[in-house]
């Protein structure tokens, strides 16, 4: 049995079902209705879940619990210092880290905090917020959220952060000091001659290929990126995209050659392509993409999917691929994309897609 | 430097009573026999132990909001921001007029603290 973590618009969803029976999901447990869930995912070692939940009033927060149909405990520390002229807003995303009891959250405005109690309390990282340069960050369309955190497997000290839209960031002694990683990406968005050396780089998804770590692969707000040097410098990949848009990005954990994208038409007009829903995949490490459509709408369907609203289970052939749109609707396959099923139609917006 | 005491006990607007007395504390003057009881709905009340009431010491709405975040710190970050303020869809009521943080508390005041109509999410 599968169970999805869905967080939407209005509270998280709790889904299970089996992708081999190609069934809609039943819906198992609704939490923190009424509030806007972000992010959720069940943590790999402890078992415990965590959302990310924005109260319309009470502001946002990350909160925990060992079920997710029983109680939720709020964490604490995910706020900006006081004297700061910064306000959290939202929590992006939370990631396990690597070493015993480490968490990190990506948040808006743009910022990275570290838990080293497996996510009870969380301490901002001083040295992202501040740098220099801060003061001139630029938010994307969704604000200016740091929403992508590429840990390198069994080396704690090493981290690449995606922000958008300030770009790449990159550490090597557990987040003490950052640098750039920002050599390659083209800003289309910018006038040429406004280009050289910018930091509005506006990274929608970043994931680290964890049997090759120097290996990224990069959604990019227009443009779809590879880096083999551990983030230091990117490559063109779009080519064979039927549009270089689009948020998510997932990659099959098995194959550093891999890479999963949902293209949409445009950076203003963000739907799927030609009122299609499809999900492209390469494994060439992307010299050349493959069109994995079959069993998705493909008539009339303009859907949004958000960038933390893909995700996958397992790997190689058989591995599961989920993702919802902001029509409600989510998405489901057992074989890497080879076919898909309607997992559960209607629910609220979708922010995110996580596999438990 | 040191400020002076907030103003004595009044919600805004209303006319004045006798003020409590105040102490210095290391985040300035506190009220000392400024108890007024903070009233709490779902999900706060539920952050604070289930209590829908709870009598809190302070001279002014940011002092008992703060003081009700220490005794319960489920509370922390909930109807304060980072920056002490009370957020933007969390209204405060002082004996049935609406005050921010700064406003004064009077001995035996009720304060009602409740989520705006206009914070929903659409």
């Amino acid at each position: 049995m599968t169970e999805l973590l869905v967080g939407t618009k209005k509270g998280l969803f709790v889904l299970e079902g089996d992708a081999d029976s190609e069934k809609p999901f039943e819906i198992t447990a609704r939490a923190f209705p009424g509030n806007e869930v972000e992010f959720a995912i069940r943590h790999p070692r402890s078992g415990r879940y965590f959302a990310s939940v924005t109260s319309g009033h009470y502001g946002p927060r990350v909160m925990r619990a060992m079920d997710p149909a029983g109680e939720w405990e709020p964490t604490t520390g995910l706020a900006y210092p006081e004297d700061s002229d910064w306000t959290l807003e939202r929590i992006w995303t939370i990631r396990p880290g690597e070493a015993e009891g480490l968490m990190y959250a990506g948040v808006a405005p743009a910022g990275l905090f570290a838990s080293t109690d497996d996510g009870l309390t969380w301490e901002l990282n001083r040295a992202l917020f501040e740098q220099p340069t801060r003061p001139s960050w630029q938010p994307g369309a969704g604000g200016l959220c740091l929403h992508s955190i590429a840990t390198w497997p069994g080396d704690p000290a090493r981290l690449a952060v995606g922000i958008s839209a300030v770009g790449v960031w990159l550490s090597e002694d557990a987040g003490k000091t950052w640098r750039h990683g920002n050599a390659g990406l083209v800003p289309p968005y910018l006038p040429e001659d406004a280009r050289e050396g910018t930091l509005d780089l506006c990274v929608h998804n970043m994931h680290r290929a964890p049997l090759r770590p120097e290996r990224l692969m990069m959604q990019f707000h227009g443009g779809v990126y590879r880096s083999d040097d551990g983030g230091e410098s990117w490559t063109s990949i779009a080519d064979g995209l039927p549009s270089d848009f689009g948020f998510p990005m997932v990659t099959d954990p098995s194959d550093p050659d891999s890479a999963f994208v949902i293209p949409l038409v445009a950076d203003v007009d963000r739907v799927t392509v030609d009122g299609r829903v499809r999900v492209y995949g390469t494994r060439d490490a992307g010299a050349t993409w493959t069109s994995l459509s079959d069993g998705l709408p493909q008539e009339d369907a303009y859907l949004t999917i958000l960038r933390q609203a893909f995700d996958r289970e397992g790997e190689g052939s058989e591995m599961g691929l989920y993702f919802g749109a902001t029509s409600g609707d989510v998405f489901g396959s057992g074989d890497a994309g080879g076919s898909w099923f309607p997992v559960r139609e209607r629910l609220a917006p979708v922010n995110s897609v996580r596999v438990s | 430097m040191v400020t002076a005491p907030p103003r004595p006990a009044r919600a805004m607007g209303s006319a004045g009573s006798s003020p409590g007395t105040f102490r210095r504390g290391r985040d300035g003057w506190i009220g000392s026999g400024t108890v007024a009881t903070v009233m709490l709905r779902a999900p706060l009340k539920d952050l604070a132990g289930g209590n829908r009431e709870v009598s809190i010491d302070g001279a002014s709405v940011g002092e008992v909001l703060r003081e009700l975040e220490r005794r319960h710190p489920r509370l922390s970050g909930w109807v304060l921001d980072e920056h002490g303020h009370v957020r933007r869809h969390v209204n405060v009521f002082v004996n049935g007029e609406r005050v921010r943080e700064d406003a004064s508390v009077e001995a035996g005041a009720t304060v009602h603290v409740l989520p705006s109509i206009s914070g929903g999410w659409r």
